[in-house]
């Protein structure tokens, strides 16, 4: 029994630091490589720009617009938005929006809460920015900039 | 190899701490599946994502784009965690652990590249299932001894994995610039500690302190009259995160108290002894 155990966890041991080394998951396997890289001083982060039914204009992370983790809320996005073809993207859009307008969630642990349009307003639209976030300035200052629009959509019957 | 083989087999407790952590194990992951992030909208967006990929051999796929499936799936999880709190059987733990794995997998399929989280449940009902198993038997000293060494170990390298992919990966520049942690509290954080990061010499001494801690975890684990240090240098360690990140680990946290405040083994030739 003490050699089949110890098999046992030799072979997970091997495996998970295997993993580690070559920055890789295999579920159930986990390389446990949180935040494991140095980023650049410029970094940019996907964002929606919303547009609510009075035409005002709120940005707020994607995360705020999923009910999963932070980091598979962007997974998600990048992979709709960069892989999947024009009709997909269009469904995901729009449940986007449903989930906005009808759904709601507290914050839980690594889930951010949703983002609710104040005073009862509907969001009939977005578009999927990459804002650049700039580290570099001497003040510390963190400077924001708005920069590529990766996808916009508009519920016209909003 | 005496103090590991002490550390992994001769654990003197199990048997309290066994129930404990059984009960503890159950309540986290019932309060994951009411509040936690798994959302019946999973089914929804996994629909599209999926839609036309699915292969015939992708079972678990279908379940995912199928909201009464996924939803079966889910409850089948909750309920068998409420069953198990109250009924203390090695079948229903086994089913518990079979049920829940789909699930996990189920979840995983979603966003494949992201690192699932909370694996360590399945290694640790995996262990508790195991040992069940020998309840009463001649083998129940050693696995029941390693139902809580595994986990125990278990903690220990995924702090070491921490610690080493930042080595490896990040470099020294991990520590030197501080930058990561510095960055991503501007992003995650959300209360006004998170500017201390801001400052340079702090971020870089608390990249420092993490790298040192998360190595150091595991010399600490095979030593439990080191564990109540350990324990609190650990808490204290995830509060500072949370503080500044608003990451919690709660799910692997919520161990400590049970594996690392009750963990003594016998001295090896008095348990073959006795």
């Amino acid at each position: 029994m003490k050699a089949l155990l110890t098999l046992f966890t030799v072979s997970f041991l091997v495996i998970q630091l295997s993993l580690t080394m070559l920055n890789k998951h295999i579920w159930p396997f986990c390389a446990y490589s949180m935040f494991n890289r140095v980023p650049s001083e410029v970094m940019v982060r996907p964002k929606l720009d919303l547009i609510l039914n009075n035409n005002k204009m709120v940005t707020v992370d994607v995360h705020e617009t999923l009910p999963l983790e932070f980091f598979r809320a962007m997974g998600i996005y990048y992979t709709v938005y960069d892989e999947l073809n024009e009709l997909r993207k269009k469904q995901f859009s729009k449940l986007i929006l449903k989930t906005l307008n009808e759904s709601s969630w507290n914050g839980f642990d690594e889930v951010y809460k949703s983002y609710r349009a104040p005073g009862g307003k509907k969001v009939k639209g977005f578009s999927l920015v990459d804002y650049k976030i700039d580290f570099r300035s001497r003040d510390r200052e963190v400077r924001v900039y708005r920069g590529d629009v990766l996808y916009s959509f508009e519920d016209r019957n909003e | 190899m005496n103090r590991l083989e002490s550390f992994m087999f001769y654990q003197s407790n199990y048997k309290q701490i066994q129930i404990t952590f059984i009960r503890m194990i159950l309540v986290v992951i019932s309060i994951m599946m009411i509040f936690g992030p798994y959302h019946e909208l999973v089914g929804e967006y996994a629909k599209i994502i999926f839609e036309n990929e699915i292969t015939p051999w992708s079972l678990f796929d279908s379940i995912i784009i199928n909201s009464f499936l996924y939803n079966i799936v889910r409850y089948s999880v909750f309920v068998l965690c409420i069953i198990n709190l109250v009924w203390d059987n090695k079948y229903l733990l086994l089913l518990l652990l079979i049920v829940f794995t789909v699930f996990q997998y189920i979840n995983y399929s979603l966003t494949p590249y992201a690192w699932n989280f909370n694996n360590h449940l399945i290694f640790f009902l995996l262990v508790l299932s195991f040992s069940k198993f020998f309840v009463e038997t001649r083998y129940q000293q050693i696995t029941g001894s390693f139902s809580v060494s595994f986990p125990l170990l278990y903690i220990g390298i995924l702090y070491f994995q921490a610690g080493l992919s930042k080595l490896i990966h990040g470099g020294v520049d991990w520590v030197l610039t501080g930058r990561t942690l510095r960055q991503f509290s501007f992003f995650l954080g959300q209360n006004q500690l998170k500017f201390l990061m801001n400052k340079i010499y702090v971020s870089e001494f608390f990249s420092l302190l993490t790298i040192i801690v998360e190595l150091s975890v595991i010399f600490f684990i095979i030593r439990p009259n080191k564990h109540k240090y350990l324990a609190i240098l650990l808490i204290t360690f995830h509060l500072s995160i949370y503080l500044v990140m608003d990451i919690s680990f709660w799910h692997l946290v919520v161990f400590y108290p049970v594996l690392l405040l009750n963990s003594r083994y016998k001295d090896q030739t008095m348990a073959l002894s006795t």
